[in-house]
């Protein structure tokens, strides 16, 4: 028993010594303006893996009907809008602030010239929405069949 | 100054966030929907908590987008800055929450299939177990009238079996592991004369003949466990011998230790006797070819040395020795030819008259003949022919020799005694169109060892030179020369199977169509 309470007090003891002398704890770290942005990437990869486990797993696993490759769809579109969003958000990285353009208002702001890749990828990536929504549209559908099919199964039942 | 308006940006950031307010709602009222109608299934739940996941992050972006792409064309881009940072910081947080919640999709499904086969297993169970106490039910309900159904089957069976115990005219009978008899059918009893009661103190020891075949018995059910076709001989309360023909299985414990067995033993005394019988009347046929030839043979001579020694006769004064002498050999000669002539008639080789014949008159004849001397040996004589006796064909005259001889043995038999007594019965069997005569004496009957050969030529228990041993013989050829046959028994079957002393020989004689046409 007092070997016990031993431990327990030697591993309580770093927390116990960072609360009483903060200033003395080497550990903490400054959070910078760029460590948003990369964390938001590596978000985006977190999530690109995610859907792929997910669609290998959905694929491995036997289940069959529509709803499950309505799902798939959902996937393959979803890691390609992150994808994009990844390459749009380095593009607004490396994209100078002066090449937009704002003259009477916010809707007529323009890119301006020259064109570069850069630029080209900016603005198409900015069109994101055009991958995101059918993503989501199949991912209605995926679940609406699976209601569907569920509802018509416990019908069946229930007569 | 040349550039590419974001106006098509700006207007598919607004309409796209809009639109993906709406589907993803959709999709999350649907994946609710799921739940609701299926509230104990992982995977819903799972893709409930996988579409709120995605739903939150949907509307965490669209809202942001819409309300900067709002502020931004309302003139309020300094207010978007100060948003921005949480909005993205929730967007990040919303993005990594849905991607940890899709990782666990991997397990979530081993773990939904791992409890799904649990829950087929245990749903399978529960159809057995609610198979089993239905039927248990149903048997518990019906149990009654099964225990009915079954006692009746049982007493049907013990019924179908007591009477094949009971009724088998052969020897049914049970023993346990010291020979000793359980039980023996009414069959068994009467076969070994004993009472019912009285056969359930015997031992196989006891009516087994010889020792020796008890023991072979008891080693052929230990070897093998049944016996096949053992011929045994009984032993009768009277003493008498009956041959059987035993089949036993024997029975065994749960240990498969021996304790008893069971069997079955036919009489086949019946059978041995007519076999003996058609062995005898084998011989019989071989020994009549054979006396028919010898017989033949020397007939001639006998006849040639008998018209000589008469020829030299009368050569002779009648008071001379050799006239005597010749004498002599004349009556032995014709002795001689008299043994010839009782040969010839036991091998049919001599001639016989075929007529209407009636068996009473034969006997009435017969007793005629032989009441002088049975008189004086005080034999008496009792006659119980039948008043209407069919006739048959035949030889008056060696029928009459038949009987004659019969009548003789008969005398002889009781010869010495006090209270003879003869008694000749006839019948007739209009079933098996037969016509029998009995003739029946108290005398000291035939031996059991010799019975099987007093019908053969010159076998004789007279002293030497007061029979030829022929008159049997010839006997038989006569009957069997008529279709007929002769039985005997010695000692007598009684009345209520009592064994009477002496001897009965039994004429059998065919009526035939034949016989009603010469009646005619």
């Amino acid at each position: 028993m007092p070997n016990r309470k031993l431990s327990l007090v030697l591993l309580l003891l770093p927390l116990i010594m960072a609360l009483l002398f903060p200033g003395e704890a080497q550990a903490l770290q400054v959070h910078g303006e760029p460590e948003g942005v990369y964390v938001h990437q590596m978000a985006h990869l977190h999530y690109i893996f995610a859907l792929g486990y997910f669609f290998w797993d959905l694929r491995r696993t036997s289940f069959t009907g529509r709803g499950w490759r309505y799902l798939q769809m959902f996937c393959i579109l979803m890691i390609c809008w992150n994808a994009i969003a990844f390459v749009g958000h380095l593009a607004g990285l490396y994209l100078d602030p002066e090449a937009l353009l704002q003259t009477d208002c916010y809707l007529q702001t323009q890119l301006l010239s020259p064109l570069t890749l850069n630029k080209y990828l900016y603005f198409i990536t900015k069109l994101d929405h055009l991958i995101y929504v059918p993503a989501l549209f199949f991912l209605f559908l995926g679940l609406r069949s699976f209601y569907r099919s569920v509802a018509k199964t416990a019908g069946e039942e229930g007569r | 100054m040349n550039g590419l308006p974001m106006l098509p940006t700006i207007l598919v950031d607004i309409i796209g966030s809009a639109a993906n307010i709406l589907f993803s709602f959709l999709a999350l009222w649907y994946a609710f929907r799921l739940t609701r109608l299926k509230p104990d299934n992982f995977l819903w739940g799972y893709l409930f908590y996988v579409t709120l996941a995605i739903t939150a992050f949907a509307i965490s972006r669209a809202v942001g987008h819409i309300a900067k792409e709002l502020l931004f064309i309302t003139g309020k881009g300094d207010l978007w800055r100060v948003i921005a940072p949480y909005s993205g910081g929730v967007n990040t947080l919303c993005m990594i929450s849905v991607s940890a919640v899709m990782i666990f999709y991997h397990k979530g499904v081993q773990a939904y299939e791992a409890i799904e086969q649990e829950a087929a297993k245990l749903k399978q169970s529960k159809i057995h177990l609610t198979r089993a106490a239905r039927e248990l039910k149903e048997l518990n309900l019906n149990l009654e009238d099964k225990v009915e159904e079954r006692t009746a089957e049982l007493s049907k069976s013990e019924k179908k079996f007591r009477h094949l115990f009971t009724a088998s005219k052969d020897m049914v009978f049970f023993t346990d592991s010291n020979q000793a008899i359980l039980d023996m059918n009414a069959s068994g009893s009467e076969m070994l004369g004993y009472s019912r009661h009285e056969t359930s103190f015997l031992t196989l020891r006891d009516i087994f003949r010889h020792e020796g075949d008890v023991a072979v018995y008891a080693k052929m059910l230990e070897i093998d466990g049944y016996i096949r076709d053992l011929e045994a001989e009984f032993k009768k309360k009277d003493g008498s011998t009956i041959y059987v023909l035993i089949s036993a299985t024997a029975l065994y414990d749960e240990q498969g230790q021996i304790t008893g067995s069971e069997g079955i033993a036919k009489d086949l005394t019946r059978l041995k006797t007519m076999m003996e019988q058609l062995v005898s009347s084998e011989k019989m046929a071989t020994v009549g070819q054979m006396a028919a030839g010898i017989a033949h043979e020397i007939n001639t001579p006998l006849g040639i040395i008998l018209g000589y020694a008469q020829l030299m006769r009368d050569d002779f004064d009648k008071d001379s020795e050799t006239y005597q002498n010749l004498e002599v050999i004349e009556r032995q000669t014709q002795a001689s030819r008299k043994i010839v002539a009782d040969l010839l008639k036991y091998s049919r080789q001599s001639g016989s008259a075929r007529e209407s014949v009636n068996l009473n008159e034969i006997i009435n004849d017969a007793v005629a003949i032989t009441e002088h001397s049975l008189n004086l040996s005080h034999v008496k004589v009792v006659l119980m022919l039948a008043g209407e006796l069919p006739p048959i064909v035949g030889d008056p005259e060696k029928l009459r020799q038949v009987m004659v001889n019969l009548l003789n043995n008969a005398h002889h038999a009781m010869e010495g005694q006090s209270s003879g007594e003869l008694v000749l019965r006839t019948r007739h069997e209009a079933t098996a169109a037969k016509v029998i005569a009995e003739v029946q004496d108290n005398g000291h009957g035939i031996p059991e060892s010799i019975k099987a050969r007093i019908f053969d030529p010159f076998f004789t228990t007279k002293p030497v030179g007061k029979g030829t041993g022929l008159g049997l013989s010839v006997s038989y050829g006569i009957i069997r020369e008529h279709g007929g046959t002769i039985e005997i028994e010695s000692p007598v079957p009684g009345p209520g199977n009592t064994q009477l002393p002496g001897t009965l020989f039994r004429l059998i004689l065919p009526v035939t169509g034949e016989t009603a046409a010469i009646r005619e």
